[in-house]
């Protein structure tokens, strides 16, 4: 009661109007108005444009202290402390052009303090500085990133990886969402695996960000923390990524480093007052293989138009329509190197085509303050072609057939339509083709609604988002049918659409407690999604999210300047993949009658064919990220620092695991066509297609047909299945300090690190078959299933692992304005970097200790005790007999030793053993290091000259691993970046 | 006695002297090598016994025994191989001793005296004449065509012979090149339990099938087919007389085990058994150990099926192995990858002592040599025997047959080759430039 009172006092004691502000926006240098200014109040969402005397208007704003940042394309982001009051509220503000003639030059991520959650801000001075070749590499300049290794971009896909690392379980790359002026980056439809290699139902990886031009973005905002409820299908980490909008000089910058070529020009046009502006970008990058060989590589060719217009300049209800188109046509091709063998290439495009138009518009009304809307389409074509030499002395067996029973291999000669073909022997070319076209397109509407009531100010948001998504592309097919190997036509297009609505509500209410400010945000989050064609049909989920920042001291005059803290939880929710949803049907072909060649030559094979599809999970779950954050900032004097922990806690991954059907079929044996009376010359066969049996036949009918003796051979057919994974912990702590500027010196440092600790295991049971091909020991083909803890014996003795790591990064720059150079030195370390594989079950370790590598059954001890060999059990394991009953496989495999030899030896190749003896001890690396230097040079107002030299030391040192206590070189090693430089001339007309 | 030995080998080296060899540059000692014969088998040292040392970097010297069995070299300083074979000859049969010491450091200025244990074995009718294994070039540029793999199994006694229930295996580890389990305390820990490890599965002779002296079968391990229509420097494997091994119902995989030609009878045909993982025998394209083996006192199916004889290999439960024992073995050839520096043997001494190496995908096959002295003795081969043999792969890092008779040719012309069988193949087999089904 007393708590509410005094809510209430302070409500009434705080009450006051809100005010009018206006002002101009002059060139610092020219003391020239500038126009089409963006005039912003972060904390309450408000924003103007300037008119053509530089003039803004913002209705509404509450009394008090209050931060303006002013942008505009050439002129360095400015920020401003205003105080408005009752009376005139006429501000003028003097920004300066962007170059290196200013003292304050940031070229590291800058944290987004006016973001609730975790955010860091990367502008187009770091991008620039840094000479950055793919948008991926920016991560790099996050607390305690990390350089790439390479700047190559024919080695493989760019994903982005945000507080996560690769290999680590629950799809990182997948759970992080990139926007590109709005247009969501979606990889939900895409078919292409890993690294950009042929299409498959298995991609579960975020979205390649080769094929995004560097050259035309103005801003790139990473959102490590909790996002706002307005981005959906997203669960860790959201990259949204600004292009470059307004009046620009021309801009043609060209680059050079071993194996990479870039040159690009881009120009924003002023079409007159009320026209608005329009941006042209085109980029021509090209990475080479090998530095040697210039033929194999990737290109990248993009075009960006984009068009905004503001209506109402210099109005408190502007009124801005922006809309652009931007495309790439490039990919990989190695078509024309002469190290392959001729006539043979792997090709992919990497082709995309985005359109977005939209508006926003400060509408200012007492029941509305703002609305945006915008509509995107996103359409890639992702087309693999390899083109590989093939020859056989033999016919070769091609299976076609899509329905079951049993089908002879014949000529594809004879019949083009045959469910088995045989190729025929000697040399020929096989092209294969995986088109893969994925495409989304969506629309959203954002309203925004500002209430103040006195010094309490609230800022509500109610948004929907609808978006479809599918893929165009035949998927694969070869380019001639009589060269054509085992294949059926799965069309992607003929995959329905997925799509998805979202409805959204969030509000923020700012309030004063005495001479500090508090901000609560909440929102909640409803995601649809419906799934066509597909058992899931439609699902839905829920994804709360608050937070809230208490800002303690806002003082510049103090040493204390800024003291604030922060903190939130909150859900987010990762729509699946195609590969989840749609069932991939997948085939099984036995041999079952191969009586060697026919005395015409015609070799004779039957085959029997099992279809089946991806099984239907009804259990399965949307991934889903819980995060945890709390954090805070502090200024004293000029040193700022900024700290973070965050806790994210992943839950129901999504994976493909196996499931095994058992089904026999009849095999029809050598030894039983000898002893028959019919000569060798005259026999001819006859396949039955429901039952396989096989009935030879006189030629010439002298002898009556015999029908041949079989066996049912019993086997499994694997299925995969979508399914979840155990809950995934990454937790961390991310720290920035920034030493501020050291006149005498010219200098600034920042010290910047995380600690990151992840722990993966997932103990979900999942049905393996270690090897199909695995007989008992009487020949018959092997009858039990292992039920597994997770991947425990699918990829070894392990189902996770844990890792923690300590990076620390110093940077310092050197800005000397009067000779417009800009200098940075980047030294990376990582000073803690540990790893381990776990097996665990039931949350506790999982897996027995062996005497010496050939034992099965040791002792049930410390799997972590080092140095020594471990075996790791199914949990359960099934019998073609019986695929129902779960028998506790450790139970009865010790029972077994003792009574029954034969199964005993059958179950032993169930059980997992570690390759080495050192599998599960601690791998501890020793520090390691890495020195990277940037010069940027401005000569004259029109040139720009950097250079790059990462690992410029080039650092030959070693280290050395508790694992197996080795020594390995950092040269060239995945630890730090290889020794690379390039130069780059950017001209300003 | 051995203490006489010791004696004797003392006084012998203090009769010759570590010397530095000063116009080659480098320190050179003294080697004596007693050869040592078992016991049990009654035989004693004699006079003029090969020796041969090769040196780490190939070098081979050569020696012979004195009466008291020891031979004496003078080499430089370094490791060596030393293996040595005795044939000695009884009514029907040969016994052999054969011997190999690996790893033997000769220091400066110090005694080196070492004793070469060698091992009994009886040499049988059965030999495998030939092994292709390797591939062959592809017309088009493109690589190593390696599915035309066959051996040829040759009587090479006086006696006609049944191989129904012949057994085909291979060791596994399947290449030589690997670091292998096997390897306990410097030596093949199943050498003291008497039996060889027949990985993946087998084939075997299901029909009775007589082969007379001189004779030869030719099995075909991988497509039975004309290879030669596609890759021309590949093999006919087509032809009627040749058996093929075929277990579709086990070895499916259809680029190892195609349908073979309709030439070939199916009565030709060596069905087998798996019980390793896979789909397909894989046989070495570099390096794989061979051998033959007739299970005594049971069949190639009871054999198969009888669980107790599994052995597991570095422990693990899919690398299953059948243990056949020692006695039971007819004829096994090791090869080694040339110019690898980690082959490690899977044979012991009582089945091959030496090692053959090859150098894979040169359309290069590993061919036994000639016993000169016994083929020349044959009155019937009088006028057919071709000498100046020129197939040898001497000019290619390889190796040539020292009788110098071209067997093929000689063959060609009626005559009946004696191939050497020491059990040794690094004595036994040389790399033959091609085929012997083509050249």
């Amino acid at each position: 009661m007393r708590v509410w009172l005094s809510l209430i006092l302070v409500f009434i004691s705080a009450y006051a109007v809100a005010a009018n502000v206006n002002g101009r926006i002059f060139d610092a240098d020219k003391k020239l108005a500038i126009e089409a200014a963006v005039v912003t109040l972060p904390e309450r969402r408000l924003w103007s444009v300037t008119n053509d005397k530089g003039e803004f208007v913002i209705n509404n704003v509450p009394e008090g202290n209050h931060t303006v940042i002013v942008t505009c394309l050439g002129y360095k982001k400015t920020e401003f402390s205003i105080t408005v009051t009752d009376k005139d509220n006429n501000f003028l503000l003097n920004i300066s052009p962007d170059n290196l003639a200013l003292e304050e030059v940031v070229v590291t991520a800058k944290e987004n303090k006016y973001n609730s959650a975790t955010s860091y801000v990367i502008d187009s001075k770091a991008l620039e500085h840094q000479q950055v070749t793919a948008v991926t590499d920016i991560t790099s300049l996050l607390p305690g990133g990390k350089t790439a290794k390479t700047n190559n971009l024919t080695s493989g896909a760019k994903r982005f990886e945000i507080r996560s690392e690769s290999g680590e379980l629950g799809n990182p790359t997948f759970m992080t969402a990139v926007e590109i002026d709005g247009v969501r980056l979606s990889n939900n439809a895409t078919m292409s695996g890993v690294d950009g290699t042929r299409g498959s139902f298995n991609s579960l990886y975020g979205t390649d960000t080769r094929n995004i031009q560097m050259s035309n973005i103005e801003s790139v905002e990473v959102i490590t923390g909790i996002p706002s409820v307005e981005y959906g299908d997203v669960a860790g980490g959201m990259v949204l990524i600004n292009t470059k909008k307004g009046y620009t000089p021309f801009d043609i910058s060209f680059s050079s480093a071993p194996g990479l070529k870039s040159a690009s020009v881009s120009k924003g046009f002023d079409l007159g007052s009320n026209a608005g502006h329009i941006n042209f970008g085109l980029e021509s990058t090209t990475s080479t293989a090998d530095i040697a060989s210039p033929y194999t590589k990737y290109s990248r060719n993009g075009l960006t138009i984009s068009y905004n217009n503001t209506i109402g300049k210099g109005t408190s209800t502007p009124f801005i329509i922006n809309a652009g188109v931007s495309g790439n046509v490039g990919g990989y091709n190695s078509k024309s190197d002469p190290d392959n063998f001729t006539d043979t290439y792997t090709r992919q495009k990497d082709n995309a085509i985005r359109a977005h138009a939209g508006f926003d518009w400060m509408i200012n009304k007492p029941y509305l303050t703002r609305i945006e809307a915008k509509a995107y389409v996103n359409y890639a074509d992702k087309e693999h072609e390899v083109k590989t030499n093939k020859s056989s002395s033999t016919s070769t067996l091609a299976f076609h057939g899509t329905e079951e029973g049993y089908f002879i291999a014949t000529d594809f000669e004879k019949d083009p339509e045959a469910d088995i073909s045989l190729i025929p022997a000697g040399y020929w070319y096989e092209t294969e083709y995986c088109q893969d076209r994925p495409i989304e397109y969506g629309a959203s509407l954002k309203l925004n609604h500002n209430l103040t009531i006195g010094r309490f100010f609230n800022k509500i948001k109610v948004g929907a988002n609808f978006s479809t998504t599918g893929n165009l592309g035949r998927g694969i097919f070869y380019d001639d049918p009589l060269y054509t190997p085992t294949w059926r036509e799965y069309r992607f297009d003929e995959i329905p659409f997925m799509k998805n609505g979202a409805l959204y509500a969030e509000d923020n209410l700012t309030f004063p407690l005495g001479n500090t400010l508090l901000q609560l945000n909440g929102g909640i989050r409803y995601d649809v999604t419906k799934v066509d064609g597909s058992d899931y049909g439609t699902t839905s989920a829920l994804s709360p999210r608050f937070s809230g920042t208490y800002t303690i001291i806002d003082n510049p005059y103090s040493f204390v300047s800024n003291l604030k803290l922060r903190g939130g939880i909150g859900e987010s929710v990762k729509l699946p993949a195609f590969s989840v949803l749609y069932p991939d049907p997948s085939y099984a072909q036995r041999l079952t009658f191969a009586p060697g060649a026919l005395a015409d030559g015609t070799i004779y094979y039957a085959y029997y064919i099992m279809p089946s599809e991806r099984i239907y999970n009804p259990d399965l779950k949307m991934q889903r990220t819980r995060q945890m954050e709390i954090g805070g900032d502090i200024q004293l004097g000029k040193v700022k620092i900024s700290l973070n922990a965050y806790r994210n806690r992943s839950y129901n991954g999504y994976t493909l695991t196996n499931q095994y059907t058992p089904y026999s079929y009849k095999f029809t044996d050598q030894r039983a066509i000898e002893g028959t009376s019919i000569p060798v010359n005259e026999r001819q066969y006859y396949v039955d297609r429901e039952t396989g049996i096989v009935t030879m036949y006189d030629k010439n009918g002298i002898y009556s047909p015999a029908e041949l003796e079989y066996s049912e051979k019993k086997t499994y057919k694997s299925n995969s299945t979508a399914s979840n994974i155990s809950p995934i912990l990454r937790e961390g702590l991310e720290w920035i300090a920034d030493i501020g500027r050291i006149k005498s010196i010219y200098t600034s440092f920042r010290l910047d690190g995380n600690f990151y600790h992840y722990k993966g295991v997932n103990e979900e049971l999942t049905s393996y078959l270690p090897t199909s091909s695995q007989n008992m020991a009487n020949g018959d083909p092997y009858k039990y299933i292992g039920i597994y803890a997770g991947s425990n014996g699918v990829s070894g003795v392990s189902n996770g692992s844990e890792t923690r790591k300590v990076n620390l990064n110093l940077t310092a720059t050197t800005n000397i304005p009067k000779i417009k150079l800009l200098v940075s030195l980047r030294v990376e370390s990582t000073l803690y970097h540990s790893t381990r594989y776990l097996s665990e079950y039931n949350g506790k370790s999982y897996g027995r200790v062996l005497s010496d590598r050939s034992d099965y059954i040791g002792s049930a001890g410390d799997i972590y005790g080092g140095d020594s060999y471990v075996a790791v059990y199914p949990v359960y394991y099934t019998s073609y007999d019986d695929m129902t009953t779960l028998i506790p496989f450790e139970e009865k495999f010790l029972w077994a030793r003792e009574n029954d030899t034969e199964l005993y030896n059958e179950l032993a190749k169930l059980v997992s053993k570690s390759n080495t003896s050192y599998y599960f001890n601690r791998n501890k690396l020793s520090p390691y290091f890495t020195a990277n230097l940037t010069v940027s040079k401005e000569i004259g107002k029109h040139f720009l000259l950097s250079f790059y030299a990462n690992n410029f030391l080039n650092n030959l040192g070693k280290v050395t691993n508790s694992w197996n206590n080795n020594e390995s070189s950092l040269f060239n090693s995945s630890y730090i970046p290889s020794f690379n430089y390039g130069l780059s001339l950017k001209i300003k007309i | 006695m051995k203490k006489v030995y010791y004696l004797f080998l003392s006084l012998l080296l203090l009769t010759y002297a570590c010397s530095d060899d000063e116009k080659v540059g480098y320190k050179t000692a003294t080697v004596a090598v007693q050869l040592v014969y078992p016991s049990e088998s009654g035989y004693e040292t004699r006079e003029g016994v090969a020796v041969k040392a090769v040196s780490q970097t190939g070098i081979a010297y050569e020696s012979e025994t004195n009466t008291s069995g020891i031979a004496v070299f003078e080499v430089p300083v370094g490791l060596y191989e030393v293996s040595s074979t005795d044939k000695r000859k009884e009514t029907g049969k040969s016994i052999v001793f054969t011997g190999v010491l690996t790893n033997m450091t000769v220091v400066e200025q110090n005694e080196n005296p070492f004793s070469l244990n060698l091992t009994e074995s009886v040499v049988s009718q059965i030999i495998i004449k030939e092994i292709y294994n390797g591939g062959c070039q592809k017309d088009d540029g493109s690589g190593t065509y390696h599915y035309d793999k066959y051996f040829v199994i040759y009587n090479n006694s006086d006696e006609a012979t049944d191989l129904e229930n012949l057994c085909v295996g291979m060791v596994l580890p399947y290449n030589s090149t690997v670091n292998n389990s096997d390897v306990q305390n410097g030596s093949l820990f199943y050498e003291a339990e008497g039996w060889i490890p027949a990985g993946l599965g087998y084939f075997y002779f299901s029909n009775s099938t007589i082969l007379n002296p001189g004779e030869q079968i030719v099995v075909v391990l991988n497509n039975a087919n004309d290879n030669t229509i596609t890759y021309s420097n590949s093999i006919d494997l087509s032809k009627s007389e040749y058996y093929v091994t075929y277990a579709p119902e086990v070895y499916d995989n259809a680029n190892y085990h195609p349908a073979p030609s309709a030439n070939i009878p199916t009565s030709q045909y060596l069905p087998g058994f798996k019980y390793g993982t896979g789909n397909a025998w894989a046989f070495s394209n570099t390096s794989p150990a061979l051998f033959l083996f007739a299970p005594q006192g049971t069949t190639p199916e009871a054999f198969n099926e009888n669980a107790d004889n599994l052995d597991y290999y570095g422990g693990s439960a899919t690398q299953v192995r059948k243990k056949v024992p020692v006695s039971w073995i007819i004829d096994g050839v090791e090869v080694f990858r040339y110019g690898a520096t980690n082959n490690v043997k899977r044979f012991t001494s009582a089945v091959d002592a030496g090692y053959v190496n090859l150098t894979a995908g040169q359309g290069y096959t590993l061919y036994r040599n000639v016993d000169k002295d016994a083929t020349e003795a044959l009155d019937e081969n009088s006028g057919k025997l071709v000498y100046n043999y020129i197939l040898g792969t001497v000019s290619d890092n390889g190796t040539t047959d020292p009788s110098g008779i071209d067997a093929e040719a000689s063959i060609r012309l009626g005559a009946r080759i004696i191939y050497q069988d020491t059990n040794n193949s690094s004595n036994d087999f040389h790399q033959r430039a091609g085929s012997s089904l083509k050249y």
